[in-house]
């Protein structure tokens, strides 16, 4: 006949995360960080963006700023 | 944080706590499905801080998981838009994904089906502190603070848990 503490035991194995099971809520966490990592860099790209197409543009700021320093300002 | 650092932080936390961690949502839900999902995002959530959390001493950290896990399972049920439901759940469920009795009987065993069903029928405070115990493996004490209450009421609570379940089973406890 079984012990209580036996049955309580083999009831919890049974109930308990597999290696396999762990290892799949940690790789979800991971992932899941990674892509949270990726989107705050767009977000920062999307916050800078004025600023950026200021300087990168075809006239940009970049340009006309070295432009009129160029000139003696 | 360099991410190879940030990286292994996690993972000695992860390895450290998250066995306990899903036995507590599991005490809290009783839904071994729910469970996961919550562990996840409350790692999701220590990832965000790990970096504050390395600074933390370990009983602090300890704190924090289990703050943030309380607040994910309340969470959890508010989104299923269910406070009655809820207790109704927690009073019947323990037994993963409501697994039929027959087929159980058959799978696990009469002895472990009698069992499940006895720990089923627990009042859910001594169920708690009997999952968080057995399947969590904490002390009263660590028991104690997850669930807010004096470790002499936690050890009183598992004794008359076990003897609940000695009489639902027929069996004899040791004499401690």
């Amino acid at each position: 006949m079984s012990t209580l503490d036996d049955l309580l035991a083999r009831w919890a194995q049974k109930q308990r995360l597999t290696p396999a099971q762990s290892s799949a809520v940690r790789q979800a966490v991971l992932s899941a960080a990674r892509a949270e990592d990726e989107m705050d860099v767009d977000w920062l790209r999307h916050l800078l963006r004025p600023v950026t197409v200021l300087l990168d543009g075809p006239h940009g700021l970049h340009e006309v700023l070295s432009q009129g320093y160029a000139r003696g300002f | 944080m360099r991410q190879g650092d940030r990286r292994q932080r996690f993972d000695e936390l992860y390895v450290e706590h998250h066995a306990a961690l899903h036995a507590f949502f599991f005490a809290r839900t009783g839904d071994v499905e729910l469970a996961q999902d919550l562990l996840q995002e409350l790692f999701v959530r220590a990832w965000r801080s790990i970096a504050s959390l390395e600074t933390l001493p370990a009983e602090r950290r300890r704190f924090w998981l289990y703050s943030v896990a309380r607040n994910l399972v309340v969470d959890a049920y508010r989104r299923r838009g269910a406070g009655q439901a809820a207790q109704e759940r927690l009073q019947r469920l323990i037994l993963p994904g409501h697994v039929d009795a027959a087929e159980h009987l058959a799978v696990e065993g009469e002895a472990l089906a009698e069992l499940d069903a006895a720990i089923r029928a627990l009042p859910w405070d001594l169920r708690e502190v009997l999952v968080l115990n057995v399947l969590g493996q904490n002390t009263s004490a660590e028991i104690g603070e997850i669930v807010g209450r004096p470790a002499g009421t936690v050890r009183y609570q598992l004794a008359q848990a076990r003897r609940l379940l000695s009489d639902a089973l027929r069996l004899e406890e040791p004499v401690s």
